[in-house]
């Protein structure tokens, strides 16, 4: 409805124009971005969101002002609010996205998992001992998004194993994903990694098993998520998929030629992972020649304890 | 009576279109025949076929919207079985569950078949050879079962399924304890995809042709596909002007997985740059879009890869459905092996979502 559009516009104007004058105007600014920011979340309430995404260019300035808009009753208005977060890897978001971990909408409690998994650092995430219950309690409420178990894996303790339990026991075969590209595996594969990283063996075991001989799309997973896997044996079964040449397509559009192999995500994975000194340009679109891929190998050989 | 398996519009083309062009010389006067010709009859549903389609229609007093699906198919004379459905009746006494209508989350080509029903949503099967048997949910607690209580022409029964939490469950036909027959059920959480259309234009005045007008049609168009079928649900963030500070020449290119082709090449990263933060996809509309070795030739339509979409003006199929196909790629579906017409083939005629694909878009 473009009147709505037309009633902001003199008061975006001035937001802009005050945020121009940020030097000199420390409390004003934070007024602006305020009011800025209940333009665009008015729209929102409107259906209209063209206003939230010219917000999102400001960057982390608008998060202070977001917390209310994560108790909004209007789900649209708190997914509008959690992307906002999602777009930043300042700080101050990681607390509001603690808080909509348990939102009643799985797919902003997903959300928020997903925007802590992918832009915040997990160690620093396991320094705030209520992210750890925000994550458990979001889990216990439905929540089998994988980046919200694999998070779960930087919160050591009991609640935290009961938790896992408890999911593997009623997810039975459903699947689940980390970013919407991102291959769909049984969520007792990403239960599984975090209990391997909270140092159960039976689940490391049935993870070097995946390793080697499980399907594609949990290989390819496992390779997405090396960050979380600790333990060298599992390293050393994963770097065998650096001799698989199955055709798995991703960091190129769908139909490009030639595809992506398994051995070429290995490449960059195992390379990022253990800092290996290659030789070579990484690259998430390319293939890797033979001679290449074999430099990889052998650094890994000498980077990690058998 | 002939049969049809699929609804038909403009940009469809095969057999059936075909059939449609001679039925339509056949029933609409000479004179209300676009420019008072006989269409030919080439199998391609263009303009011309799309007004007699229309013609047909209003002669029929049926709604006239140029789409020849349930109910102009039989007033051409032609039995509509829609995609998916069984062409052949099921062996006398075996109970056989049916979709209710066609791009509706029924997949009859798996077994046993599958229904997508959505959290708090319900969809309706038919269920035929089963009038005195006992139809019963595995798991209420995940879905129910009710009847609907009416007689129907297709002398079947009709079953409301009711998606109470995600899961998976199976509807089962009972003769006593004996099972005959099974429906598969997944019901699925809603997956909202907030999608920014950015119209691109170069430093030198190349652009796309389209118009920021039409986003609202594009995205009701791909959600009558991903929203019945799959329960993802586009949602238009924004659609805005963007403009490039480069010239991009007559093609943008993805080309950095091509060995020797020179880095300048390579213009997806600079067309990306300028996506939507606050999106989930970001489509960006161009003049001509190329990935292969040989941009010079036109035979790729759009580009998906880690949260972007590159589309171009001249393409094939209608614009709702390649922007849903993409957004299947977006959320993890390859193309499928050659031979199935459904949404993710790169060649097809038909809107299908498979059970293996509704499940990787929204596991």
């Amino acid at each position: 409805m473009p009147f709505i559009r037309a009633r902001w516009r003199p008061v975006l104007l001035a937001a802009t124009l005050l945020l121009s004058l940020q030097p000199m105007l420390g409390a004003t600014m934070n007024d602006a971005i305020a009011t800025q920011v209940d333009a665009a979340f008015a729209a929102a309430r409107q259906g209209r969101y063209d206003l939230i995404s010219e917000l999102g260019e400001q960057g982390a300035n608008a998060i202070p002002h977001l917390g209310p808009y994560l108790q909004d009753p209007n789900e649209m208005v708190r997914l509008q609010a959690v992307s906002l977060l999602a777009a930043t890897t300042d700080d101050r978001a990681a607390p509001l996205l603690a808080k909509a971990l348990t939102d009643a909408s799985q797919d902003l409690r997903a959300r928020a998992a997903l925007a802590l998994y992918e832009q915040h650092d997990p160690l620093r995430l396991a320094q705030r001992p209520e992210l750890g219950a925000a994550l458990r309690a979001s889990v216990n409420q439905g929540n089998d998004a994988a980046a919200a178990v694999l998070l779960l894996g930087y919160f050591p303790g009991k609640d935290t194993l009961a938790a896992l339990a408890a999911l593997t026991a009623r997810a039975a075969d459903a699947k689940t994903e980390l970013a919407a590209w991102t291959p769909v595996v049984p969520v007792s594969l990403v239960v599984q990694i975090s209990q391997s990283q909270l140092g159960d063996a039976k689940a490391r075991s049935a993870l070097l098993h995946t390793s080697l001989n499980g399907p594609l799309a949990e290989r390819r997973f496992l390779l997405s998520v090396l960050r979380e896997i600790d333990a060298p044996e599992l390293l050393h079964a994963l770097a065998q998929t650096l001799d698989d040449t199955q055709e798995i397509g991703g960091g190129a559009p769908a139909g490009a030629e030639p595809k992506r192999r398994l051995c070429d995500l290995a490449v960059v994975a195992l390379t990022r992972r253990l800092k290996l000194p290659v030789q070579f340009e990484l690259s998430d679109t390319r293939r890797f020649s033979p001679a290449e891929i074999a430099s990889v190998r052998q650094l890994m050989a000498g980077a990690l304890p058998r | 009576m002939a049969t049809a398996t699929r609804a038909l519009q403009k940009g469809h083309t095969g057999n059936d279109v075909k059939m449609l062009q001679e039925l339509l010389n056949q029933k609409v006067p000479l004179p209300k025949l676009p420019q008072g010709q006989k269409l030919k009859e080439d199998g391609i549903f263009g303009p011309k076929t799309d007004a007699a389609v229309r013609a047909f229609q209003l002669m029929k007093g049926l709604k006239v919207d140029g789409i020849v699906g349930p109910k102009t198919w039989p007033a051409l004379g032609v039995t509509y079985l829609g995609p998916g459905a069984t062409p052949t009746p099921p062996p006398a006494g075996v109970p056989v569950f049916e979709q209710k209508e066609p791009k509706n989350g029924f997949d009859g080509t798996v077994t046993p078949p599958w229904q997508m029903v959505p959290v708090n949503g319900s969809k309706t099967v038919i269920l035929k050879n089963a009038a005195n048997l006992t139809v019963v949910s595995r798991n209420p607690a995940i879905a129910t079962i009710e009847d609907i209580p009416k007689c129907f022409i297709h002398g079947g029964r009709e079953l409301t399924i009711r998606g109470k939490i995600k899961g998976q469950t199976f509807i089962d036909v009972k003769n006593g304890a004996q099972i005959l027959a099974s429906l598969e059920v997944a019901v699925k959480n809603k997956k909202p995809l907030k999608v920014t259309f950015n119209f691109v234009e170069d430093k030198v005045g190349n652009k796309t042709k389209r118009s920021i007008s039409d986003v609202d049609t594009w995205v009701k168009g791909a959600n009558d596909i991903l929203f019945k079928q799959a329960n993802v649900e586009v949602i238009k963030q924004s659609a805005r002007n963007v403009k490039i500070n480069q010239d991009l020449g007559s093609v943008v290119r993805f080309s950095s997985h091509l060995p020797g082709v020179a880095a300048k090449e390579h213009e997806w990263d600079v067309v990306v740059a300028k996506r939507d933060n606050a999106a989930d996809f970001n489509v960006f509309l161009v003049w001509e879009y190329e990935q292969d070795t040989t941009p010079a030739v036109d035979n790729v339509e759009a580009g998906t890869s880690g949260g972007n979409c590159i589309f171009e003006d001249n393409i094939g199929y209608l614009t709702h459905e390649t922007l849903a196909h993409e957004i299947g790629h977006h959320l993890g579906v390859d193309h499928p092996a050659p031979g199935l017409d459904l949404l993710m083939s790169p060649s097809r005629t038909d809107q299908r979502i498979s059970k293996e694909h509704a499940n990787i878009m929204n596991p």
